[in-house]
């Protein structure tokens, strides 16, 4: 049986906190990908900066945050959820899911553009990452192979570190946090470089 | 409108070769291995060539300096399109480099960035945006870009609904409003009636003249040497020739015709175009008089046309087309243009047109008579040129053999000076059996034709 641990708030509100979340991840991986097939055409054509795709794409997913953010504040308020004053403060952890989730997107999006077995194989690779993933339980404390695997997940942190600056206050594991915040950057770097680097190719590919 | 003006080239091309692959999964797995080597700057050696890969274009130099227009001829597939997409920038060269200066008009292909569910409206401020432009600039141009396109009844409809001339004028039309330093037309402009081509035309003469540089693509020899002061012959990626225009197109014309044509005895060439993949049809023509000697005028003639396929052909149609041989350095232009008969043809017979319908012919080889009941040609020395169009029974496309060679008229007439042979006879009648007279008979004397 799956230990849920001692959680603060309503069951779920709990969830749809961690759905949101999840969703943000999610959407923020597939972005690149998605605005890069999308503007095949564009890309063959006409020779533009390719990162207005990028920035364009970016501030979708910032409005599709915010109406995740809008239906968990209702969540919220109709459980009558105690906030705590670091609630504000989830815009980092926050920024960093966002971060994490593009890099990787762009990561491992001239791969996906080019060979049509990986972008198959995408959601199943998400799936199994969503099972590791702290959505709907909390970050398990054993020492089991799956509590490992949960808590070696970056994306572990920095899902707990949103519910708790919520609802709980300061981080209790906050070195864990910044850790995975730093590899948030530095992988949101990475994928720009790489997608740089590797666009003229994956174009090239196709209007061969 | 602000120009880069300091002499400076806008685009100079150095050494540029690309290299392409023909396997489709051998381009994805080494387009993975360049970008791997792309971010860790660990690039092989691009002189090489992997297996599967080929030179789609090999060591190209060039310079555009402002209010130039270049033209690009090749056959299909000699690396034009290759060379225009990285000039434009869209995709890298393996190896040179390209400097450009100046905002650049992709006219690769028209109307690409417009997003179907838009309206005109918005997709003006989308394209040209893209194309480099900032919001206010095109709200400036708006109305003269509307003007243009003459679309302003279907200016709120999405662009889906448009009909395919309606988006090239559009896409025409805020290409050439960005007022670019070069544009680069990829045989675009075959699109759009005739009214709009026309304006195309006048549009891309004033840009010219205000110093806006072009890189032409074009299939017709006549436009490029109408429109461009040089050109680049490009053949199998390599450049052939490239300068002034009408010496790089003569020369392109020459071998297209001798490439494809290789002789055949009697100075006769022949040749063809077929799909890939197929073996062509093939035709060669041989003339033969009254008896097996010289072709006389006002005899008998006979042009005795071979076509051997490989495969049946399904209507076919043959034409052919005498010329003086005097021009022999005039590029053929063998593909579809053979009924353009403003060149200094003085004859011409199609067999479709004359009534005769070859729906079929089987494989092997067919004799065709073409018959010229007299031969009306006076003496000379004449070049033939003849198409054959057929269809190959599970495709579509028109096949194309072609075969040109040379022959020659004597004349036994002693008194010359006619353009033509005109069969005659003289005739001596009396006064009665004039027309409207009763008949009385028979002329009384009458001449036989003049014994060539």
């Amino acid at each position: 049986m799956l230990n849920l641990g001692e959680a603060p708030i309503p069951f779920a509100a709990f969830v749809v906190f961690g759905c949101s979340l999840w969703q943000i991840f999610a959407s923020a991986l597939m972005r690149p990908i998605q605005a890069f097939s999308a503007s095949r055409h564009l890309l063959t054509k006409i020779n533009f900066p390719r990162e207005a795709l990028l920035a364009s794409e970016f501030w979708k997913l910032l409005g599709s945050v915010g109406v995740h953010l809008v239906l968990v504040a209702v969540v919220f308020g109709i459980y009558r959820v105690p906030l705590e004053a670091t609630a504000p403060l989830v815009v980092l952890p926050l920024a960093a899911l966002v971060a994490f989730g593009f890099g990787l997107g762009l990561l491992i999006s001239p791969a996906a553009l080019l060979l049509g077995d990986v972008s198959n194989a995408l959601p199943f690779l998400t799936g199994a990452l969503f099972i590791v993933t702290p959505v709907v339980y909390s970050v398990p404390q054993g020492k089991g192979l799956f509590a490992m695997a949960v808590r070696l997940n970056p994306l572990s942190s920095l899902f707990e570190g949103c519910r708790e600056l919520i609802s709980h206050g300061l981080p209790t594991h906050p070195m864990a946090l910044a850790a995975a915040c730093g590899l948030a950057i530095i992988v949101f770097v990475a994928g720009l470089v790489v997608s740089r680097a590797s666009m003229p190719l994956v174009v090239e590919r196709w209007s061969a | 409108m602000e120009r880069l003006n300091d002499g400076k080239p806008l685009i100079e091309a150095r050494g540029l070769s690309k290299r392409f692959c023909r396997d489709y999964q051998k381009s994805l797995i080494y387009g993975l291995f360049d970008v791997a080597g792309e971010i860790f700057r660990v690039r092989p050696p691009a002189t090489r060539l992997r297996p599967a890969e080929f030179w789609a274009l090999t060591n190209i130099n060039f310079t555009l300096n402002r209010g130039d227009a270049i033209g690009i001829v090749g056959r299909n597939g000699s690396g034009k399109t290759t060379l225009l997409r990285v000039l434009a920038g869209t995709i890298k060269p393996t190896t040179g480099s390209v400097t450009r200066r100046g905002r650049i008009a992709p006219m690769l292909a028209l109307g690409a960035g417009f997003n179907p569910v838009l309206s005109g409206r918005e997709n003006i401020f989308v394209n040209m945006a893209i194309l480099g432009l900032k919001r206010d600039q095109i709200k400036r141009r708006f109305d003269e870009v509307v003007a243009f396109s003459g679309i302003e009844e279907s200016l709120d409809a999405p662009v889906q609904n448009y009909s395919s001339g309606m988006v090239a004028r559009l896409g025409f039309a805020c290409a050439v409003h960005t007022a670019p330093d070069i544009m680069l037309v990829d045989e675009v402009l075959a699109v759009g009636d005739w009214f709009f081509q026309e304006k195309c035309r006048e549009k891309i003469q004033s840009m010219r003249n205000e110093g806006t540089a072009f890189v032409i693509i074009n299939h017709s020899p006549q436009m490029i040497v109408d429109s461009c002061q040089n050109a680049i012959y490009l053949s199998s990626g390599r450049c052939v020739a490239a300068g002034d225009a009408k010496e790089v197109v003569r020369k392109y014309g020459e071998d297209i015709w001798r490439d494809s044509t290789p002789p055949s005895g009697g100075g006769a060439v022949t040749g063809e175009t077929g799909l890939e993949g197929r073996h062509p049809h093939r035709v060669s023509c041989e003339w033969s008089g009254e008896v097996p000697g010289p072709l006389v005028s006002g005899r008998m003639a006979v042009a005795n046309i071979r076509v051997s396929t490989p495969e049946p052909l399904h209507k076919v149609n043959l034409l052919v087309r005498v010329e003086p041989s005097v021009e022999q350095d005039r590029p053929v232009w063998k593909n579809g243009q053979a009924g353009d008969a403003s060149a200094a043809s003085i004859l011409i017979a199609s067999s479709y047109t004359d009534g005769l319908w070859i729906s079929e012919l089987p494989e092997g080889a067919t004799w065709v008579e073409l018959r010229f009941e007299p031969l009306c040609l006076t003496a000379g020395h004449y070049r033939f040129l003849l198409w054959s169009y057929a269809h190959v029974a599970d495709l579509d496309d028109q096949q194309v053999a072609f075969t040109t060679g040379y022959f020659e008229v004597e004349s036994r007439e002693t008194l010359q000076g006619s353009n033509y042979h005109q069969p005659r006879r003289w005739c001596l009648q009396p006064e009665a059996s004039k027309p409207g007279a009763p008949d009385k008979g028979r002329p009384m004397e009458c001449m036989a034709p003049p014994k060539p």
